[in-house]
């Protein structure tokens, strides 16, 4: 019986994707929603990007869980659109489709690669940092990440720089409530970061952070502030916090020096070893670093006419969403608005009868993805195992390998100690 | 029929004015959800009872959707002396400005005259009590109030 309710595809389980299923879910009682996720987990940035000590910004994901629960919205994880079905597959299976896979890539600073000192993706560290199967950091051999050593360098001026500084300068015993990957954490610090430098084009008061997110990091009871490049700004808000924790915090450890109006443009060679060189309105400075961390905003890694590019997935049943349709701007709840609005464009569309509901709808793919597929009960097994491994006080202790997740998922024989048996895996 | 009036930005109101309607249709109440930014406030003085939610936003501010709820009633003024209200806030505690979204409006209502039933309820997502609890919870503890 087709041909009675829309089918629809939504590609990607973050918040874009799951707040157009939402939407389209009010919409209409009786379509039939699919959300397809490249990983066994749902919800995207929300779990491997909103920083792990950040757990209220998570809390999110209650309502996202009701769209399974209640709302009869089916995941498909597991399922990479381009790799497992192309998106010829889904474009010919379903009425709809709202790709909704975020921006994957970090923005590069346009410097030369330097061999001792890492330039490093932020979103990379936090997805690391948030338990991401897919770790992209420098590494040794045991899987840990190199440590940054003990002076780092952030550029970028936004929140999510600021949550970088914070993941590196707060106390590791403050980490309380997260469900942030200890080990990866400790292996980063492990040299004990010392100096944290961080570099902003604008002036403070266009910096693009929200003062919340700089007063927490000012507040930090470990921390020495200090700052350069304001002498010419007219007083604001963030300045005069900052100020205000310049003249208080003089014993901290931790040296964290804010450089307003500064862009890096070269990482060289010094005597001592690598310098990041830094133009500013008076010159030219440089300063030694071991590690480099760009917070510059998002990019898609792959190029256009990938497979898994969705720059090629188009035509007119296609409704792009989120940080993939606005070039990675915006919190959570910008999402919420630009899947509200797309849903109101995809119901226009149904009212012209420009959209006809005439697809098979999932059925017509599940077979080609029954061997790959985790369900929703599947990510639920995952859910409780982490909620149960963790320690005390922490929401849950992620999982990392992508083969156990898959195990816990199918629910396959463990070994006693909790272990998988080699041949489980898959 | 009781409405129950959310403003949000991530739409965590909204599922706690959902919660909060199931409760109350599920105990004998016959309750409906709006969004305050599809809501006339020229309606509201002849609501009778309501229940307002709204979550917090930049530094202790109303979120963009209860925004022009919030000055429409600025603005317009209505005699609200016949409304009965109770009020939910959502809101996360390491914010210096722990759920203020909800006292602002709740002022502003009693300002025009509006009576405050039962306590405002709160939901702080810096806790692990879940906004199904909180909310239910706190409509469970309300409904005394509203029998009397
Ligand atoms: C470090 C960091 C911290 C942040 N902190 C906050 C915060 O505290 N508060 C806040 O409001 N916002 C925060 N944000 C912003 C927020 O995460 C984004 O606004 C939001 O996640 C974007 O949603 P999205 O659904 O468009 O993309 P994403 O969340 O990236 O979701 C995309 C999903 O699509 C999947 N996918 C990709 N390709 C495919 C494919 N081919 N097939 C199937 N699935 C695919 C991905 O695996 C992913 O799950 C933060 C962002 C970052 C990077
Ligand atoms: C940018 C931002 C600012 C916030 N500011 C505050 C605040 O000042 N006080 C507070 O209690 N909560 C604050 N919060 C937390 C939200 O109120 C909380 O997450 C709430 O659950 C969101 O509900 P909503 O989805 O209905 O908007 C803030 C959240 C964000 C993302």
């Amino acid at each position: 019986m087709t041909g009675t309710s829309f089918k629809i595809a939504i590609i990607g389980s973050g918040p874009s994707g799951c707040f157009a299923a939402q939407f389209l879910r009010k919409a209409w009682k009786d379509a039939e929603i699919t959300i397809f996720e490249a990983l066994p987990v749902p919800y995207g940035l929300v779990r491997y990007g909103v920083a792990p000590d950040h757990q209220g910004s998570k809390s999110v994901t209650a309502q996202f869980a009701r769209l399974f629960e209640r709302e009869g919205v089916r995941f498909a994880g597991n399922v990479t659109i381009g790799e497992d079905l192309t998106f010829e597959d889904l474009a010919a299976a379903f009425d709809i489709i709202v790709p909704a896979t975020g921006l994957g890539c970090d923005r590069r600073l346009p410097v030369e690669a330097h061999p001792d000192c890492p330039v490093i993706g932020a979103g990379a560290l936090i997805r690391a940092l948030n338990g991401h199967p897919d770790m992209a950091l420098p590494a040794h051999a045991d899987g840990l990440p190199r440590p940054l050593g003990a002076r780092v360098a952030v550029v970028g001026n936004g929140n999510v720089a600021m949550d970088v500084v914070r993941l590196l300068a707060k106390p590791l015993d403050q980490f309380g409530g997260s469900d942030i990957d200890d080990t990866r954490l400790a292996a980063l610090r492990r040299r004990g970061v010392a100096r944290i430098d961080v570099f902003g084009r604008s002036p403070i008061g266009a910096a693009k952070f929200d003062l919340s997110m700089f007063k927490e990091i000012l507040g930090l009871a470990n921390v020495r502030v200090s700052q350069s490049g304001t002498a010419a700004c007219p007083p604001c808000d963030a300045l005069e916090a900052l100020s205000a924790a310049e003249a208080r915090s003089a014993n901290g450890a931790l040296s964290i020096h804010f450089h307003f109006g500064a862009q890096p443009i070269a990482l060289l060679h010094g005597p001592h070893g690598p310098l990041l060189s830094v133009e500013t309105g008076d010159g030219i400075a440089s300063h030694e670093v071991d590690s480099v961390i760009t917070a510059l905003g998002f990019h898609d890694s792959r190029p256009s006419g990938h497979p898994c590019s969705a720059q090629s997935w188009s035509g007119a049943q296609v409704f792009p969403v989120g940080w993939l349709q606005n070039g990675g701007k915006g919190t959570i709840a910008a999402n919420r608005k630009s899947a509200k609005e797309t849903a109101g464009e995809i119901a226009a569309a149904a009212k012209d009868r420009h959209l006809v509901p005439a697809a098979p709808g999932f059925a017509a793919v599940a077979d080609r993805i029954a061997d790959t597929l985790v369900d929703y009960e599947g990510w639920c097994r995952i859910d409780a195992h982490e909620r149960a491994t963790c320690a005390p006080g922490r929401p849950r202790l992620k999982l990392t390998d992508r083969a156990e997740m898959l195990a816990v998922a199918r629910a396959l024989p463990r070994d006693a100690d909790g272990t998988d048996r080699p041949h489980a895996a898959h | 029929m009781t409405k129950i009036l959310f403003g949000t930005e991530s739409g965590n109101s909204e599922m706690a004015a959902d919660d909060i309607a199931d409760f109350l249709n599920d105990n004998g109440g016959e309750a409906e959800v709006v969004a305050m930014e599809d809501y006339d406030v020229a309606d509201l003085a002849a609501e009778g009872f309501a229940v307002v939610i709204t979550s917090t936003y930049g530094e202790g501010e109303l979120p963009e959707t209860t925004q022009p709820f919030y000055d429409a009633l600025k603005e317009s003024r209505p005699d609200l002396s016949g409304l009965r209200f109770a009020a939910f806030g959502l809101g996360d505690s390491t914010y210096e400005t722990y759920g203020n979204g909800i006292d602002i409006v709740a002022a502003l209502l009693a300002e025009l005259g509006a009576v405050q039933v039962g306590e405002t309820g709160r939901h702080d997502a810096a806790k692990t009590v879940t906004l199904t609890d909180a909310a239910t919870g706190w409509a469970e503890g309300l409904q005394p109030t509203l029998a009397a």
